[in-house]
């Protein structure tokens, strides 16, 4: 019977999560599945939805900024190091 | 559920941060600590928990993206959820989608925000401690409030705005316009942060471009604030104040002048300083009617028509206020979004000048009618302001007729109450009909009701005004003095009264018309209604005819029979005289003669009267008949009138007496004078006596004739006439007093004729005089007839007896006696002749007087009186006025 229920608690989770995550696609939010599903379950703890919303922004801010950083930082230090401009280029994707 | 509850919300939070900046743990420690504290700061949301309004946002969203099949499958997905019932905070899982949604269209700002970060984060990293701390450990759950990061981030945004709108200069959309004005001081900061910078070294396209503009924005001639000289945009400020008669920074209410005047020590321009000068009259004018308004709503005493003037200054008044509440916005729009509206909408001084010349032109009557107003109240406020109608400006001409009809709607509203109720409530006596509490209903008709003549408002002429008082008048005398409760809506079937203000004034466009037909309907109808109550039940003209037939001896047989009846009574001295005896004989003439088949309500108020005894009165002088009257007759018989008609009634009764007494001196005579025959001596006296006497017969005919003919019929005529005709009491109450005027007058019993009424009474005198000689005379002779007869007799009869007729001594007897009756001749003779004397001494007097008098009837009997002009050749003071003025209209002597 718990199994049961289990499995029908299951089911109803998955397309739940089914149903948020094309939500999710349809306001072009840039969410994944399993960022999505952790976003859920914070919210479901009670977490501000603004706060929230404004952390993921600042995060996907910084992993840009960083990235740029790194990349620009990797060149330098690519460049202070001697290592050669083409192994750079072919290293930094988003340059 | 088993499956989401089972990490803790720091776990959570740090795979989140792995997971979307796809770095391991170590790496993303930085940002995990601020998404913490970001999180333990916000803990409560700010929006409202409402799922469908998160719904109904998203779907906006999509639909402002142009995405409605997205939004109908939107729709259904959150139908599904719903159903699903597997979540618990729906809404918060739906807001956060709505918040990280990112319209497809919009280009990444991924850039632009690569400064915030940049500059933040070396900082953050270095300074905090917990830089190594297991996320576990730290407090996500507390309420802090504004912790550091949430200062840092708005310092940030200031610095950045400067920097974000160079971004925005070079990458091309337009920005939305910065409030310039509010940031002043971080302007100034800013400016030279950007010039440092430009100067130290590090010199980008981006800082450059910063500078320039900055130095365009402080080049902005608005920006300038230079405490030497006063702008217009302060002005128009302050003359915004001043309009409603507050004192502005630079333009002050100044007492000792009256007038708003600018600061001296403001510097401003000539023309600026003109045209404020103008403007602040309004709010001279404003003040000045507000000044009134308000001391005026604080007197109690101020009344009605007062209040409503005050109203409608304060109508007035609150459009104006309409007005400045409008050019208010219009400078708040201006401030909110700063200079870039342009010059073309701003608001300048010239622009009010002709935004509120209309305005000033209403004030400025406004402000001239309060003038005249002051200190006058009801009837004469309404006169004040209709007297300022009268004007060719149609503007002030409509206002103007505005504010009369909102002032004179309560005077009409009392009007109509008046007339239609006769109910009269105004307490603070506006109203110009006056009502005396002090008197009692015997004189209501008379004193209780007067016109208050500076009351009358002037589009109300004296006659309407006296029509209304008549009205009124007469439904109270019906109700309180007739008795009869008839309601006032029988008598006139009433329009509606004014109701509403509306009326007053469709009412006061039309006053000829309109108002009079009102005013004349209801002033024709109670007064007929009131007459008709006055004839029926209490038998008015009835009375009025009583009073001719008893009381001014119309009714000759009644009067003939009790005079005769009262002959013997009235001849006794007055003191013997007991009223209830000469009631019964009233009585018994009543009933003998015609009278008696008069209304019995009539011949119940006749009655008999006892004047004030004086010493050797006879009953004549004390006689008199009486009439009672009350009740609303007593309204047209007043006291006074009684008092002329007992007056008058003296008078006639007097007359008829004189009549009266000359008919018995005739009748003695014409017995007498065969029986005299055989006494040839007296013929001369009796001759002497029959020719006074018919002197006197003469004139008492022709005073008659006068009195009864040109005196009481002429004048009843004229009364009757004018009460059949009469259309109100008032001009019944006229006609009986005038009548009752002429009748005095021309009895001679007023004031003017008193010699003449002297002279009347000495003939009366002398007439009364003659009657007693004659009766002695004729008692002497008569007297002496029966001796001699007798003695004849007795001779006769010695005669028969055969005896000597008469003796010696019976002769001489006789002889003597004869003797001494015939020297009393000339005695009585002399008496005759000196009475005949007096008498026509008298009479010529008279008629001196009577040919004098200004009144036509008089000098016409004197006509009659001389009419063979006995008295001329008398009398040569008759000659020479008769003479002179016979048939010439006299001089004034």
């Amino acid at each position: 019977m718990a199994s049961s229920a289990n499995a029908n608690n299951m089911n109803a989770v998955r397309e739940t999560m089914d149903v948020l995550l094309e939500i999710s696609r349809l306001l072009n939010t840039g969410l994944d599945m399993e960022s999505l599903s952790i976003c859920v379950r914070l919210c479901e703890q009670g977490i501000n939805p603004e706060a929230l919303s404004s952390v993921i922004k600042e995060l996907r801010k910084a992993s840009d900024s960083l990235k740029v950083r790194t990349c620009s930082g990797d060149r330098d230090r690519y460049l202070q190091n001697g290592v050669n401009r083409d192994t750079i280029e072919q290293g930094c994707p988003h340059f | 559920m088993a499956a989401l509850d089972q990490k803790s919300p720091n776990v959570l939070l740090q795979s989140l941060c792995c997971r979307i900046t796809g770095k391991s743990e170590a790496e993303v420690a930085h940002q995990f600590q601020y998404a913490v504290r970001v999180v333990g700061s916000n803990y409560a949301p700010t929006i409202e928990r409402d799922e469908f309004l998160v719904s109904e946002k998203i779907k906006k969203e999509l639909l402002k993206q142009r995405r409605e099949g997205d939004a109908a499958l939107f729709s259904e997905l959150h139908r599904k959820l719903q159903t699903q019932g597997v979540l618990k905070h729906r809404w918060s899982v739906l807001y956060l989608l709505l918040s990280l949604c990112e319209d497809p269209r919009k280009p990444s700002r991924v850039g632009s925000y690569g400064a915030l970060f940049a500059q933040a984060l070396p900082r953050d990293a270095h300074s905090t401690p917990f830089y190594c701390t297991r996320p576990g450990s730290l407090p996500l759950s507390y309420p802090e409030r504004s912790g550091p990061g949430g200062v840092q981030i708005s310092t940030s945004m200031g610095t950045s705005g400067i920097s974000s709108l160079g971004v925005y200069s070079l990458n091309g959309p337009t920005p939305t316009p910065q409030p310039l004005l509010a940031g002043k001081y971080i302007f100034f900061k800013q400016l030279n942060d950007e010039v440092s910078k430009l100067l130290t070294g590090t010199v980008t396209f981006m800082a450059f471009v910063n500078v320039v503009l900055l130095f365009v924005a402080f080049l902005n001639p608005s920006f300038f604030f230079s405490p030497a000289e006063v702008g217009e945009a302060a002005l128009v400020r302050d003359i915004l104040y001043v309009f409603q008669g507050i004192d502005g920074k630079f333009i002050k209410m100044s007492n000792t002048d009256n007038c708003y005047k600018i600061d001296s020590k403001v510097v401003l321009c000539k023309s600026l300083r003109d045209t404020s000068n103008r403007l602040a009259e309004l709010g001279w004018l404003h003040n000045k009617i507000r000044k009134y308004t308000d001391s005026r709503s604080l007197d109690r005493a101020f009344g009605l028509v007062g209040q409503s003037f005050c109203a409608s200054l304060h109508q007035e008044l609150k459009e104006y206020y309409r007005l400045l509440a409008v050019l208010h916005s219009q400078l708040q729009v201006e401030d909110d979004q700063g200079v870039n509206l342009g010059v073309e909408s701003s608001l300048t001084l010239r622009r009010l000048l002709v935004w509120t010349y209309d305005p000033k032109v209403r004030l400025k009557t406004l402000a001239a009618l309060v003038d005249f107003c002051q200190g006058r109240k009801g009837g004469e406020l309404a006169s004040a302001v209709h007297a300022y109608g009268k004007t060719g400006d149609p503007q002030m001409r409509a206002l103007v007729q505005h504010i009369l009809s909102l002032v004179s709607h309560p005077i009409l509203n009392f009007l109509y109450r008046w007339i239609y109720d006769g109910e009269l409530e105004d307490t603070y006596h506006e109203f110009f009909v006056a009502s005396d509490p002090t008197v009692k209903t015997d004189r209501l008709w008379h004193d209780k009701y007067s016109l208050r003549k500076s009351m009358i408002p002037t589009f109300i002429t004296m006659d309407q005004a006296r029509k209304v008082l008549l009205i009124g008048k007469s439904i109270n005398f019906l109700h309180q003095v007739c008795h009869d409760r008839t309601s006032p809506g029988k008598i006139t079937p009433a329009s509606k009264s004014t109701d509403s203000p509306k009326d007053a004034a469709e009412l006061l466009s039309d006053l000829e018309g309109a108002f009079q037909g009102k005013i004349d309907a209801a002033y024709f109808e109670t007064s007929k209604y009131l007459l008709n109550v006055l004839n029926q039940n209490y038998l008015l003209l009835e009375h009025l005819q009583a009073m001719r037939r008893y009381l001014l001896l119309g009714q000759g047989d009644f009067i003939r029979h009790l005079m005769d009846l009262l002959k013997p009574e009235l001849a006794r001295p007055a003191t013997t005289l007991y009223q209830h005896n000469l009631t019964g004989i009233l009585e018994t003439a009543v009933r003998a003669t015609n009278a008696q088949y008069d209304n019995a309500e009539i011949l119940k108020r006749l009655d008999v009267r006892l004047l004030e005894v004086s010493p050797g009165d006879t009953g004549w002088d004390v006689f008199s008949l009486d009439y009672h009257v009350e009740g609303p007759i007593a309204t047209v018989f007043t006291r006074e009138c009684m008092s002329h008609y007992l007056r008058v009634f003296n008078f006639l009764w007097r007359a008829k007496r004189m009549e009266y007494i000359l008919t018995d001196i005739w009748k003695g005579q014409m017995c007498n004078a065969k029986l005299l025959k055989s006494m040839p001596e007296l013929s001369g006296v009796l001759h002497q006596c029959h020719i006074l006497a018919n002197e006197m017969v003469h004139f008492i005919h022709q005073m008659q004739y006068y009195i009864t003919f040109e005196v009481l019929e002429c004048c009843w005529d004229e009364l009757w006439n004018k009460v059949e005709k009469a259309q109100d009491l008032d001009h019944i109450i006229a006609a009986h007093e005038g009548f009752l005027d002429s009748v005095i007058s021309r009895c001679l019993l007023d004031t003017n004729s008193r010699s003449l009424l002297n002279q009347l009474r000495a003939i009366f005198d002398q007439i009364i005089e003659f009657q007693s000689a004659q009766d002695s005379l004729y008692r002497s002779a008569l007297e002496e007839l029966t001796l001699r007869l007798q003695y004849e007799e007795r001779k006769k009869q010695r005669d028969s007896e055969g005896e000597w007729g008469v003796t010696a001594e019976q002769e001489a007897e006789e002889n003597r006696r004869i003797q001494e009756f015939q020297e009393t001749i000339p005695k009585m003779r002399s008496q005759l002749r000196i009475l005949t004397h007096f008498y026509q001494g008298i009479v010529q007097q008279f008629l001196v007087l009577i040919m004098t008098s200004p009144d036509e009837s008089l000098r016409f009997l004197s006509f009659r009186l001389d009419f063979n002009e006995h008295y001329r050749a008398r009398d040569p003071r008759l000659r020479a006025s008769l003479g002179a003025t016979r048939g010439r209209r006299p001089s004034n002597i």
